[in-house]
């Protein structure tokens, strides 16, 4: 936690009441820690067939985290709810140039300027670990193409082999030791790339559309601000192999080179499907009550795999960071066990630092 | 399974005799060739439908259940037996001749009830911890707590405690372990009742691991070891935790959607609990008209016609989310239909469809209006 925010002014905040851009009566506190923005991706857009990303489709449409978990979080006004200025964003809206923005309003709220990034839609992990064939979009000088069935080892994804190109420069370096953690996007073939976008230090280069042609220069990073992300698709945060026996490095491994102020990242490290996801109401209702941001994320899930599925189908998983010193048994875990939305008071881990990963399996 | 006595209107419905008769039906419900649709599975992988041993219990998974040891265990599960919940099956196979299912009636609190209710839970899984006093915030009224969290959904009056456990490698030995432990702390709080007809299973055990690891000068990740004294060797990962994922049937049909969770830390002690259903006070004496097999499988989307089904769930479901409003559980199916070529959230493409032409019983809850608001 930064420990003062900028503070909005006041011709911002008649802006925002002019424009009619607060959502019902009851719409948000005055909690400075409390911004929250939330991106939900039902629908992808279009370039050819099939579509850049398949269509998510909630079981039912209240558990969408834009719907039950939004109304509870900001449709409330005491201390424990969202900031007033937090944001939600719906399909179209959840674009690279929204997220990656470093404006923190309400009309134009991106992540670094958030205490809480929840983001619903496919997410992936570059190096991955599944050593079958897969199909992909393949940039072929001018155009994608879509390749069926016809690439043969998605192990190979973000290497020389198999470039990974929707991202404003293709990437070929990936590794289990040089990963990348995948946001996709509404836009045709574009995605926030943890390591890549908002590293610790320096400017990077974005790019909106696929064939935009000029990139964004970006020098926002997480710093300070944002606190947790929550990447509640598939495999963001791959801390263990599919059967959720062994750990591995991948996702500490991608999140490292961008890590600088977060608390903590949520997420899953192998599959899941809208199904099993949990409604994340309930989870809500948990961090205005004071519950703890790591363990109430992973009590919500009830997800038990299909048969045929490795046991670590559909589980959670988070990442937090720790100074080093704190060895085991000494200190378990910092954030983890103690990190709360309500009351947001837990200070930045600086100095050495390490990183404690946990997940659940099924048994 | 556990049935219940057949009382009054009910002894009308039929719905749970003659299991013998499961097989023939659920072969009469796939309808594969009036839709055209891909055959069904009996169950995933092929797996027989019926239960372990050969009993014929549609609802039950090909798993060894678990028998309770404790005493008052028993007691909370209402028998000695959690079997484990089949992810395939259809409440259809357990249809009488007039196509009726029980209606359960879910308790609704009043705030002050819940309030009450929440003062009781606090206690029992707090002790002499002050409880201060409550705070109503929208769906639900809570504790500012500094070592947890205590609250309670309102209408619902289901119930949230979670407080720090110990942490470190877990003593807790493997996943029958961990169930008897919980059935009997969760016995032992004294929160939960099950209603007349209410039985439990197991929906899952799951496991919380850790692992920790040291950035490297070149960039590269490096596992800390970690000494376990129970296999007295360092250790990369190791398990920390357990949470026991119950469910429950209603007169032997579970209802999905609903569970009560019990969190163990390391040592196996009660941390965390979850109630993510409604209490059922009883049951209307008129039960629910499941419509035709065709009509609900008409229901379903005809985009999903021609992928192959990964599972099919046809019974009860409630709102998981407890701080909506909902009076009975629905009927309906769920059904996970397989996308060719998709990995993850892509993967599947559900169809959740009704069971009934009786629109007074919705499958979710409805946002919760509140006294205060």
């Amino acid at each position: 936690m930064r420990y003062r925010k900028l503070m909005l002014t006041h011709s911002l905040a008649i802006t925002a009441l002019v424009l009619g851009v607060t959502e019902g009566a009851d719409a948000g506190s005055s909690n400075v820690e409390h911004e929250l923005v939330v991106y939900s991706l039902k629908s992808y857009g279009t370039y050819g067939s099939p579509n850049w990303k398949p269509t998510i489709v909630p079981w039912f449409t209240n558990m969408d985290p834009y719907q039950d978990f939004w109304s509870s979080m900001y449709n409330c006004t005491g201390t424990e709810c969202a900031h007033s200025y937090s944001a939600r964003y719906e399909n179209s809206a959840v674009s690279v140039n929204q997220m990656a923005t470093d404006s923190a309003t309400q009309t134009n709220r991106g992540w670094s300027g958030s205490d809480f990034v929840v983001f619903y839609g496919h997410n992936t992990m570059i190096q991955p670990r599944w050593q079958e064939e897969f199909d992909l979009w393949r940039y072929n000088a001018e155009f994608y193409t879509w390749y069926h069935f016809n690439v043969p080892d998605w192990s190979a994804w973000g290497t020389s082999s198999e470039h990974y190109t929707y991202h404003r420069y293709r990437v070929y370096d990936a590794s289990s030791s040089n990963a990348y953690a995948v946001f996709y996007a509404y836009n045709p073939f574009t995605s926030i790339l943890i390591g890549k976008d908002f590293p610790k230090t320096g400017d990077w280069y974005t790019e909106n559309t696929w064939n935009q042609g000029m990139a964004d220069t970006r020098q926002n990073h997480f710093a300070g601000e944002l606190e947790w992300i929550l990447a509640d698709g598939c495999n963001a945060v791959t801390v263990a192999n599919p059967a959720g026996t062994t750990a591995l490095q991948l996702g500490v491994s991608a999140w490292d080179k961008s890590w600088d102020g977060l608390h903590m990242v949520m997420g899953h490290y192998y599959e899941t499907d809208t199904s099993r996801l949990p409604n994340l109401g309930g989870y809500a209702s948990d961090l205005k009550f004071g519950g703890y941001v790591q363990p109430a994320y992973f009590d919500r899930h009830s997800c038990s795999p299909p048969d045929g599925k490795e046991a670590g189908y559909c589980q959670p998983s988070a990442i937090e960071i720790q100074p080093s010193l704190c060895t085991p048994p000494l200190c378990w875990t910092i954030y983890m066990n103690s990190d709360r939305w309500n009351p947001n008071e837990m200070s930045d881990v600086t100095g050495d630092y390490r990183y404690k990963t946990k997940w659940n399996v099924a048994q | 399974m556990e049935c219940g006595p057949v009382t009054g209107e009910t002894k009308k419905m039929s719905f749970m005799k003659n299991y013998s008769k499961i097989a023939t039906t659920l072969c009469a419900v796939s309808l594969c060739s009036a839709c055209e649709r891909p055959p069904e599975p009996t169950e995933t992988n092929g797996t027989v439908i019926g239960g372990f041993n050969g009993e014929a219990n549609p609802f039950d998974r090909s798993r060894v259940p678990v028998v309770l040891k404790d005493q008052s265990a028993v007691s909370f599960a209402k028998g000695s037996v959690l079997p484990w919940r089949s992810q395939h099956y259809s409440a259809s196979a357990v249809l009488g001749a007039d196509r009726k299912l029980p209606r359960p009636v879910f308790v609704a609190y009043t705030d002050d009830q819940a309030r009450q209710r929440l003062l009781t839970a606090h206690k029992a899984l707090f002790g002499n911890v002050a409880a201060g006093k409550p705070t109503d915030r929208g769906e639900g009224i809570g504790l500012d707590l500094a070592e947890g969290m205590a609250w309670v959904a309102k209408d619902s009056g289901a119930i949230t405690l979670r407080r720090k456990g110990e942490d470190g490698i877990s003593s807790v030995v493997g996943p029958e372990h961990a169930v008897q432990l919980a059935a009997a702390q969760m016995a032992a709080l004294g929160l939960f009742r099950l209603s007349e007809h209410e039985s439990l299973d197991l929906i899952g055990v799951n496991a919380t691991m850790s692992a920790s690891w040291d950035p490297q000068p070149d960039g590269s990740m490096a596992v800390v070891l970690v000494f376990n004294s129970a296999l007295g060797k360092d250790v990369t990962e190791y398990v920390s935790g357990h949470t026991v994922i119950f469910g429950r049937r209603y007169r032997g049909v579970p209802i999905e959607g609903g569970s009560l969770k019990a969190v163990l830390d390391a040592k196996g002690t009660l941390v965390g609990v979850l109630q993510e259903w409604r209490e059922i006070s009883g049951e209307t004496p008129d039960g629910i008209a499941i419509d035709p097999d065709a009509v609900v499988e008409s229901r379903r989307n005809p985009a999903t016609a021609n992928l192959k089904l990964e599972s099919r769930i046809c019974g009860y479901f409630e709102d998981s989310f407890v701080g909506r409003k909902q009076t009975s559980p629905g009927v309906g199916c769920l059904y996970r239909n397989v996308v060719p070529g998709e990995r993850g959230l892509g993967r599947l493409s559900l169809d959740f469809v009704t069971m009934t032409s009786d629109a007074s019983v919705p499958l979710t809850g409805t946002p919760l209006v509140s006294e205060q608001q």
